[in-house]
């Protein structure tokens, strides 16, 4: 296993470089696994993931590896029983951000093994869909609609009530 | 360089992912959104989504269907929530007919509706989905009474069963079992087996963890005054497994003794009992939770017992009835 030495770095699609420490990288299954094949020495290629993508990948590595540090010291004090709410709240307000860059997240959480960002991006996902219309969805998600329109009328008319607000 | 970006908008997400988001979203969304395209109307419908859909939903929106006497055979039902905030259930599409619900009991998301009037009959209703349909009765004209319904859920098969229990003569002991299964649409009869060598208490069956339970309690008769009586004697639960349509006898532990107010629960995936107590010298009660465990026990039983917690007192004139059953997420 990797030593206590401190940062590694890994690369994005568009060539930039960025330093983690190990504590957050090991937020990453796939990292963690390079670095046991591979060693630290060397930059690791994730070069399915841009760089804007990276960017916001490194701060919740980064926001996590430190609640985790915290927690460990003073056998969880330093966080206190509000601190999951406060991680959680902190969570939201970092998923705030505009569609397609959602989406490379979730790509993102998926590619590198971050299951708790892939979790968090996708519920944030759901929620922000829940309450739109299927021309929305379909928008969203680059889809085109199938239906015709006696078929999609008919799916319509029989949840009417899934179609009226609460 | 992979860019995953489509025109200017947002990138195009795998399968695995969309299912993942999907799960996630009320059902009222999933039924306005079947429209969106096929394929999603398609998964919405397939057994694996659902499964996925209510497990992810009961772990988040867990619900509890509470059933409230207010006054001759008339029961009032509504959803306790995980913020315990009360919820009026939908309602039940045949309310306001003039059928007598007789009892309801719910399993993996459905309800299961015991209507009678002129003849015994059975209807399913998804709260989510608000769909209604009726089980179709057995052509044949079936001798004895439907005493009593259970209605289990089969993990291994994913798939609703419905039990009835029938009872000839007096003495209101079981003669014959039939199951329906919810994926075949028919009925076939099974082996009474267990569910007849105790005398059943009706209207209260549970089900968890793919078996249908049952309170029951040996029968013994006694003499008195030239008039032969019937006494309780040792109370049992029986459970039916759905899977293996076999019955067993489990014994309770010998301080419960067969009364009205014992219900069962799942603590833990394990079978319990609230089982209230009245405080001796006072106008109150208690209630006690058992738990069971499975393995052999110091006295060579199969099954141990342990009292997990008791309750603080309570006034005994409260009028009150638990029924813990619950519903999974449904909203």
């Amino acid at each position: 296993m990797a030593s206590s030495s401190k940062t590694i770095t890994v690369v994005s699609s568009d060539g930039d470089e960025f330093e983690m420490t190990m504590k957050a990288a090991e937020q990453s299954k796939l990292i963690t696994h390079m670095l046991d094949e591979f060693g630290v020495s060397d930059k690791v290629p994730l070069y399915n993931v841009n760089s804007e993508t990276m960017a916001k990948v490194m701060e919740y590595c980064k926001k996590h590896a430190d609640h985790e540090a915290a927690k460990e010291e003073d056998g969880g004090a330093a966080i206190g029983a509000g601190g999951e709410e406060e991680l959680k709240k902190w969570d939201d307000e970092f998923l705030k951000v505009e569609n397609g860059l959602l989406f490379n997240i979730i790509l993102a959480a998926n590619y590198l093994e971050i299951k708790s960002l892939l979790d968090s991006s996708c519920q944030a996902v759901a929620d922000m869909i829940k309450g739109k219309t299927p021309e929305q969805i379909r928008e969203i998600f680059n889809i085109k609609n199938d239906f015709t329109p006696e078929e999609e009328a008919k799916l319509r008319s029989e949840n009417e009530w899934a179609f009226q607000e609460d | 360089m992979e860019q995953k970006e489509m025109d200017s908008s947002a990138p195009f997400l795998p399968q695995e992912i969309v299912r993942d988001i999907l799960i996630r979203l009320p059902v009222k969304s999933l039924l306005r959104f079947q429209c969106v395209y096929e394929d999603w109307k398609i998964l919405f419908r397939s057994p694996s989504f659902i499964a996925d859909h209510l497990h992810h939903s009961s772990h988040r929106n867990p619900f509890l269907l509470l059933k409230c006497f207010i006054a001759c055979d008339f029961y009032h039902y509504c959803l306790l929530d995980g913020e315990m905030e009360v919820h009026k259930l939908h309602k039940i599409p045949l309310e306001n007919s003039r059928l007598t619900v007789r009892n309801l009991y719910s399993n993996h998301g459905l309800l299961c509706l015991e209507i009678v009037n002129k003849c015994h009959s059975l209807f399913l209703y998804n709260p989510a989905t608000r769909e209604v349909k009726q089980v179709s009765r057995r052509l044949e004209r079936f001798t004895g009474t439907v005493f009593d319904v259970g209605f289990g859920f089969n993990p291994i098969l994913n798939d609703h069963n419905i039990v009835r229990l029938f009872v000839s003569g007096y003495d209101e002991m079981v003669n014959k079992v039939e199951v329906n299964s919810l994926n075949m649409g028919s009925w076939k009869e099974v082996e009474v087996g267990n569910l007849r060598v105790v005398k059943l208490k009706h209207g209260e069956s549970f089900s968890a963890n793919g078996a249908i339970f049952w309170f029951g309690y040996t029968v013994k008769h006694k003499v008195y005054n030239g008039k032969k009586c019937e006494i309780a004697g040792r109370v049992w639960i029986v459970s039916f497994d759905v899977a293996k349509e076999a019955s067993t006898l489990i014994p309770m532990p010998a301080e419960i003794r067969y009364k009205d107010g014992v219900s069962s629960a799942v603590y833990e995936y394990k079978l319990a009992i609230l089982y209230p107590t009245a405080i001796e010298n006072s106008e109150t009660s208690s209630i006690d939770l058992w738990v069971m465990e499975e393995g052999t026990g110091a006295s060579g039983e199969k099954w141990t017992w342990t009292k997990k917690y008791t309750t603080s007192p309570f006034p005994r004139r409260y009028p009150w009835k638990l029924c813990p059953q619950t519903i999974g997420g449904i909203k």
